[in-house]
């Protein structure tokens, strides 16, 4: 089980919003990302949040500096709509790239990632709204558009075309605290043939209790409830323990 | 002590130069044959495929030498696709011969249906010594810690024997961790993305006095 820091940017401020609305500067992300660290978070996931929206790329700069002096894996995700983005990426310090816009807007480009980098370098980024009961739709560029598709199939295609492992975020959920989207995890779970992580509402310890059911579920990310020190590592970590979950020690 | 990176466009090399440059080294990049003769330790990263890693290796003559350093006590560490390098084969995009360094053949990882979510196998995972249990090793001290694993293709047939070697339990099975042979070594986990423990385990492989 890995424990996940999402840190979520826009421009060179850590921001957090609900609902992907909202959006409120929290602080600075190189600070938080080393604090985390040395905390002893297992990874993380770095999301510009502006950058498919504008068609442009930031992340680079931002990236070398957080992965200056942590020695983890990083995922970027927001913007990458090329190789090259992808290689800028991977040799400012990331190992992993998430996408979401690029993918659905020309689905090959995920084949052409993976052929690239391996499968095991490409996240598909799924950015999840319910529609309705077990219907969840896609968005693109940071939640804003939908796109129409559905989110299993989607994940199906793309898993298909060379995906590594799945970022699925409840749109509903995010930012809410009031826990994941049990439904959408599960069921996404039931289909998904990769390392899934699960992201959006985490708020309280017992949120947790979904991992414990469904025991495959590779990894969770953690925005607000560690921004707004609501839950620390150490006690998720002391969690996952008492339930026979592996984790880093 | 000269330790060298083999630099190949498709290679992540960024984070195993900046943890070795943590450590107090200064790590050389290398792309030509040259070099290794100069070197007393070569770390081999990879991100990318066997047969393209393998196709750098060759057209740049890199093959021979680090082989020729292998006999001279050149101190090898293989990552992940890097330590693939060292064996027989692999069977990544058809099959292709490797450096054979060490014995044993490099095959994507099966698992059983009802064996689910797992490979690309990316995460943390604890290793396990196998074997030489009492033969005392300058790595033992990473015996139950837990390492970054990012693969689909991991290494089977290779020597029990002869070697050191620490496995990790992976649903029903074990899959080859980190293997050691005199001088060359590799590991399957990347130990510059493994925090703290990763960056203790690099300066273990830079120090140690057999």
């Amino acid at each position: 089980m890995r424990v996940i820091s999402r840190l979520d940017i826009k421009g060179e401020k850590l921001i957090k919003g609900i609902k992907f609305e909202g959006l409120r500067p929290i602080g600075c992300p190189i600070q938080k990302a080393q604090e985390y660290y040395n905390a002893g978070i297992d990874e993380i996931i770095c999301i510009d949040t502006v950058a498919s929206l504008y068609g442009r790329n930031n992340a680079v700069k931002l990236v070398k500096e957080i992965s200056k002096n942590i020695f983890l894996p990083i995922t970027v995700c927001g913007g990458i709509r090329t190789i090259q983005d992808a290689s800028n990426i991977i040799l400012s310090g990331a190992d992993k790239i998430g996408i979401n816009t690029a993918a659905v807007e020309n689905p090959k480009f995920l084949t052409i990632l993976a052929k690239e980098f391996g499968s095991q370098s490409i996240v598909l980024s799924v950015e999840a709204k319910k529609k309705s009961p077990s219907k969840w739709e896609v968005f693109v560029k940071s939640g804003r558009d939908p796109t129409g598709i559905d989110v299993k199939l989607w994940i199906k295609k793309a898993v298909d075309l060379g995906i590594g492992s799945v970022l699925l975020t409840s749109i509903d959920n995010d930012g809410t605290k009031l826990g994941f989207d049990k439904e959408l995890c599960k069921e996404v779970f039931d289909i998904c043939e990769v390392p899934l992580v699960i992201s959006g509402g985490l708020g309280k310890i017992k949120d947790l209790k979904i991992l414990t059911d469904n025991s495959g579920i590779n990894g969770f990310a953690v925005a607000s409830a560690f921004h707004n020190n609501l839950l620390t590592i150490n006690e998720i970590k002391k969690f996952l323990i008492d339930y026979n979950i592996n984790v880093k020690d | 002590m000269r330790i060298g990176i083999i630099f190949s466009n498709s290679s992540n090399i960024g984070n195993i130069q900046k943890a070795i440059l943590y450590l107090g080294y200064e790590p050389v990049l290398v792309s030509d044959k040259t070099t290794i003769a100069k070197l007393s330790h070569l770390v081999i990263p990879g991100v990318g495929s066997f047969p393209k890693m393998m196709k750098f290796l060759k057209d740049n003559k890199l093959d021979t030498s680090i082989i020729d350093g292998a006999k001279n006590d050149l101190r090898i560490l293989g990552i992940c696709l890097g330590m693939h390098l060292l064996f027989e084969s692999s069977n990544e995009f058809g099959t292709t011969k490797g450096l054979s360094l060490l014995k044993g053949s490099v095959k994507k990882i099966r698992v059983a249906n009802n064996e689910k979510n797992q490979v690309p196998n990316i995460g943390y995972h604890k290793i396990y010594k196998k074997l030489k249990k009492n033969e005392y090793s300058p790595f033992d001290k990473f015996e139950k810690k837990s390492f970054y694993f990012a693969h689909s293709f991991s290494v089977n047939n290779f020597d029990e024997k002869d070697n050191e070697f620490y496995t990790i339990d992976f649903e029903t099975k074990k899959i080859l961790a980190f293997l050691k042979n005199g001088s060359i070594s590799g590991c399957q986990f990347h130990p510059e993305l493994s925090g703290k423990t990763g960056l203790e385990f690099l300066k273990t492989f830079i120090n140690y006095t057999n």
